[in-house]
């Protein structure tokens, strides 16, 4: 068997999905993923009941954060790791997205399939603007400028919020998808979550194969190389900005849908930088990347909480110390991460298991 | 004429503070490369090295501050061994990801030795209010000013006048030149890192003196941020004067617009010179080679 | 077949024993106790899982992590003696982060993943109000979220008991004890100080309500940015004010900075009356000219007060529970151990048919439960979901080093006019003090 399929023709070149491999893959992570919440919820595999730590004390509707987060990483990621725009611009979208939902569905009661696609189309718009700058910076004060976009972004959330809601934040109502099928259950947030974060996955695959998807690697490469090689830089950059704001901002009004409430001080500059930790971890510029960061991050400390209260039952002493200060012992053990990732492994978690593929491929002649 | 008098005097004393922990990042900065996103953070370590200083060791508050920075420094150089050197030459975007997860870490391990509660840190500068024709100011504000203009001024005729600081320079200026040229590069860099602490620690210390000190108190680096972009990154100087004009700009803003509003006034100055300037104020426009 | 085929069966089988492996971590008990069990609100026959949703990590964790250690002393204290109708409290601990997406993850998982018989916390205003339809669909009683908060008292909820003094209640005590006992005069002039956030406004609003319905004047209220690394030019505007009292909002860190300012300002004399945020040494330890005129409401007495009955009890606990006195000498302590001892009372009074509605059940029947002298008496009934109805004023004593409280909390039960219940201030007077 190759290692490697040869494609003879265009058509098998340009297909998305390369391999049989690939295929069957795909395929068991599609039913795992269909059983997940079955699993998640009845806690028991095939007749077998799990216990919490068996399950690292996962739950389903950290799933759905995890799911909504993907669908904004990604969007970064196609932004910041494959354009080589930085932006701190996230939460800002993420209140922007809370803002335009509490605009449409709660003081106009549009219907749910007008209100996600106006989010998109002026989050696209806001993006667009946002980036103007990154027409005249790059680098460190375009991440300074997106910082500007945050600090405002939030005010005027602040100010809207205290304007119209007052003191507590924005409180929203499950949507109601079609007729009355509201999105009011964990299971039901999760399947439609999951065709979204698909959709997001599969058009961002989809553009980075087209001329557009590698102008913006030129551009991030070296953007004024890219200019003499007749790319519409500047038109480039606004566009990925507007693509990758509106795909951010649809995120942020689910998310608010998803908790049902929005309050300004939930967009942090944290909360911006988590995003950032994401695309870093998994890998700068992949896809895959984007899907394990946001995994990584999202799901560590429950696991490590869940692994500690085992350690706890069994060795008192280091329990002890796990215990009190689990959460700090979280923030060093992703702090640490973080810097060995930067320092030893710059093309993050998806660069490690690329590696790791490689070598088993190639077993046993690997270095 | 008297509130707007008073509003400038406070927004001054705020001003250098941010103007001692600007400069210490811009050096950080022009040397290594490296936007430390953790500066906020290692102002704090240095309060706290200072209030154990204080309260631990019962060491006299002039002595135990100098401790503090000097504390400060040797960390400084410490992490440059150990984080900041590995670093070096990696993207924009993953040296700012790597401060962040130090900055992570340094919370943490604060939190683990001091308790997530919040210390009061004594009264270590005498206070007495003097009335000018209706402008009051306190001598607190006289102190932090003094100390803050002191320690910047120390450290310009060290970088201007010092071998190492010319060494400092010329490795700023053109990295491979100075490096053909005899300049150990490891030394300078260990350097700006200690110095750069040590200044964040003098602005960590001055704050502590009127604020409570917590982990908290770090959030304040992210007004010093503007202060570094209007001065512009390259530049020292541009750094120490970005960091006046936001205590004032943010003074005027809270005094006269309203206290919600004034971080996202200095934000949106910060926007304005960026659009105007790209490279700010005093900063040098990059000329890139295709 | 190729080795990359077989490496790629590897998986499955590590996977495997992965799981073999956690399930060797799994501890199986089974003894004495009670027969009844129901696994889905996490109720055994030797035990009960009870969760603590609060912050651990984020910005507000320096007062919620004294708060759940209190809470925590409470339930091991039970244990030590036995537990509950046979079964040992067992806390489920989940950091909320002060992030609303992650507390709402904490109930959501508590509710139906690791299920608990009721939870604690919710400390975060924007994360009860996201957790008020939970809570209620759940049908999960929350015992004492650390603040209180009009969203969660009014209308009614059912299923959210609180333990701590809703801001109204300590306006109504601050107001009434500046006008007759600091000041004796009803004619006296109010600045009002508070942080740019949703509770300063409505705090410093009960404010003013009060001291306009007694005739006074409430000159303004000077707000000041949470974060802000100074408070100069709040201070500067009240010493050209002169007001003769001072109303304050926010909390220890605030504080610290505020009474700074003040004295710098040479705002020393002006009485100040604050809220229970406020009550921490390290406030009036940073500005003693303006902390000998500094005055904060509470509900809760804590630890160094050694005359008040209920406190050798509760230090013992916190010893034998591991607590040092820098986490049992705060008062979020004092509030989160009556917070347990309330849980733990509950539990004894659902029975041993425990389940999310007996216990929720229990909670409504509790009445006048004394905490000797830790706090005023509790009492909830099927209409009142507010659970300590009184608070009183207390002023650091700097010989001892402690926060000594001006008289019981009876004297100040008539003040209060309970206006989360009553929707109004009708009932209030300035003359209520005992």
């Amino acid at each position: 068997m190759p290692t490697k399929t040869i494609n003879s023709s265009y058509r098998a070149d340009n297909r998305l999905i390369q391999s049989r491999a690939r295929w069957t893959w795909l395929a068991i992570l599609g039913l795992g993923l269909l059983y997940l919440p079955h699993l998640l919820l009845n806690r028991e595999f095939l007749g077998l009941t799990l216990s919490n730590s068996q399950l690292l004390g996962l739950s389903l509707s950290q799933i759905n954060v995890a799911l909504l987060f993907i669908i904004a990483a990604v969007a970064l990621n196609v932004l910041t790791g494959y354009t080589g725009l930085i932006s701190l611009g996230n939460a800002g979208f993420f209140a922007l997205g809370a803002a335009l939902v509490a605009v449409f569905d709660l003081q106009h009661d549009l219907p749910f399939v007008l209100v996600l696609p106006s989010v998109a189309i002026i989050g696209a718009l806001v993006g667009v603007i946002v980036g103007i700058p990154a027409l005249r910076v790059r680098g460190l004060y375009l991440l300074l400028a997106t910082l500007a976009f945050h600090q405002i972004a939030g005010y005027l959330f602040l100010e809207y919020q205290q304007a119209n809601y007052g003191e507590i934040g924005v409180i929203y109502a499950p949507p109601e998808v079609i007729g009355r099928w509201a999105l009011n259950s964990e299971t039901r947030w999760y399947f439609f979550l999951l065709v979204l974060t698909t959709m997001t996955l599969v058009g961002a695959n989809n553009l980075l194969r087209t001329r557009q998807g590698r102008a913006l690697v030129a551009i991030r490469d070296h953007d004024i190389a890219a200019a003499s090689a007749g790319i519409d830089v500047n038109g480039v950059k606004l566009r990925v900005f507007g693509m990758s704001s509106a795909v951010i901002t649809v995120a942020g009004a689910l998310y608010a849908w998803y908790l049902g409430v929005a309050e300004a001080s939930m967009f942090s500059i944290h909360f911006a930088l988590d995003f950032i930790a994401m695309i870093i971890i998994g890998g700068l510029g992949s896809i895959n990347g984007a899907v394990l960061g946001v995994l990584l991050i999202q799901l560590l400390p429950q696991v490590i909480t869940t692994v500690s209260a085992q350690v706890t039952s069994t060795s008192p002493m280091v329990g002890e110390l796990l215990g009190r200060n689990g959460p700090q012992l979280n923030d060093i053990i992703l702090g640490l991460i973080i810097i060995l990732i930067v320092i030893f492994k710059p093309a993050g978690l998806n660069g490690i298991w690329l590696s790791l593929k490689r070598s088993f491929v190639r077993w046993p002649y690997t270095s | 004429m008297t509130q707007f008098i008073q509003i400038l005097v406070i927004g001054l004393t705020l001003g250098s503070i941010y103007a001692v922990v600007s400069v210490g990042f811009v050096l950080i900065y022009k040397a290594t490369e490296v936007f430390n996103f953790a500066q906020g953070n290692l102002m704090v370590v240095g309060a706290y090295i200072s209030y154990s200083f204080i309260r631990g060791f019962q060491i006299s508050p002039i002595f135990a501050m100098a401790g503090a920075v000097l504390a400060a420094g040797l960390l400084g150089v410490l992490l440059h061994f150990l984080i900041f050197r590995p670093m070096l030459g990696k993207p924009v975007l993953s040296i700012v990801m790597g401060t962040i997860g130090l900055a992570m870490i340094i919370n943490a391990v604060l939190v683990m030795a001091y308790g997530p509660i919040g210390k009061s840190y004594p009264d270590v500068f005498p206070s007495e209010v003097m009335d000018w024709f209706g402008v009051r100011i306190s001598s607190v504000d006289f102190i932090v000013i003094g100390i803050a203009t002191g320690c910047v001024a120390i450290f310009a005729v060290f970088f201007r006048r010092s071998p190492l600081g010319l060494q400092m320079r010329a490795t700023a200026e053109n990295f491979e030149a100075a490096s053909l040229s005899g300049v150990n590069a490891n030394l300078v860099f260990a350097t700006a890192l200690g110095i750069g602490t040590g200044l964040a620690a003098v602005g960590g210390i001055l704050l502590a003196t009127t604020n409570a000190l917590s982990i908290g108190l770090a959030e304040i680096f992210f007004l010093a941020f503007p202060a570094i972009v209007i001065g512009g990154l390259e530049s020292l100087g541009g750094a120490a004067l970005g960091g006046v004009i936001v205590g004032v700009v943010q003074s005027m803003a809270a005094g006269y617009v309203s206290q919600d509003a004034q971080t996202v006034i200095v934000y949106v100055l910060l926007l304005v010179v960026l659009l105007i300037r790209p490279y700010g104020l005093f900063g040098q426009r990059e000329i890139v080679r295709v | 077949m190729s080795s990359q085929l077989k490496k790629a069966r590897l998986a499955p089988v590590i996977a495997i024993l992965a799981l073999a492996l956690t399930a060797c971590g799994e501890e199986g008990s089974a003894q004495g106790g009670s027969s009844f069990s129901d696994p889905s609100q996490g109720v055994s026959p030797t035990s009960v899982d009870f969760g603590l949703i609060y912050d651990q990590t984020g910005a507000t964790a320096s007062t919620q992590v004294p708060f759940a250690s209190g809470i925590m002393t409470a339930f091991e204290q039970a244990n030590e003696s036995g537990g509950v109708n046979g079964r040992t409290i067992n806390p489920v601990e989940c950091d909320e982060k002060y992030e609303v997406a992650a507390g709402v993850a904490c109930l959501k998982t508590m509710i139906d993943q690791t299920p608990v018989v009721g939870v604690s916390g919710l400390n975060n205003g924007s994360f009860q109000v996201a957790a008020v339809e939970l809570v209620k669909n759940a049908r999960i009683p929350v015992i004492g979220p650390q603040s209180t908060s009009e969203a969660i008292v009014n209308p009614f909820p059912g299923y959210i008991w609180a333990t701590m003094c809703p801001y109204p209640t300590q306006a109504d005590v601050s107001v009434a004890f500046a006008a007759s006992e600091l000041l004796g005069k009803d004619d006296f002039r109010a600045v009002g100080l508070g942080g740019n956030v949703a509770s300063g406004d409505s705090y410093l609003n009960q404010i003013a309500e009060r001291v306009e319905k007694m005739g006074a004047t409430y000159v303004e209220t000077i707000k000041y940015d949470m974060a802000a690394p100074n408070l100069d030019q709040q201070a500067q505007r009240v010493s050209t004010i002169d007001p003769d009292v001072i109303f304050m909002h926010g909390g220890a860190s605030q504080g610290v900075t505020a009474l700074k300012s003040l004295a710098k300002f040479g705002v020393t004399d002006t009485p100040t009356l604050a809220i229970f945020g406020l009550l921490a040494d390290q406030i009036p330890l940073a500005a003693p000219d303006v902390g000998d005129d500094f005055y904060a409401m509470h509900c809760f007495s804590n630890a160094k007060l050694s005359d008040v009955p209920g406190v050798a009890k509760m230090i013992e606990a916190a010893k034998a529970a591991g607590y040092g006195e820098e986490i049992y000498n705060t008062t979020d302590f004092t509030n989160g151990y009556v917070n347990g001892l309330v849980i733990v009372e509950a539990l004894k009074r659902a029975g041993d048919e425990l389940t999310r509605e007996s216990l929720n059940e229990a909670v409504s029947t509790i009445q006048n439960f004394d905490t000797q002298g830790l706090s005023p008496q509790v009492s909830f009934s099927s209409e009142d979901s507010v659970g300590v109805d009184s608070v009183r004023p207390y002023k650091f004593d700097y010989e001892n080093r402690l926060w000594q409280p001006v008289g019981d909390f009876e004297d100040y039960e008539d003040c209060n006019a309970h206006e989360f219940v009553e929707g109004n201030i009708e009932a209030w007077s300035p003359d209520c003090i005992k």
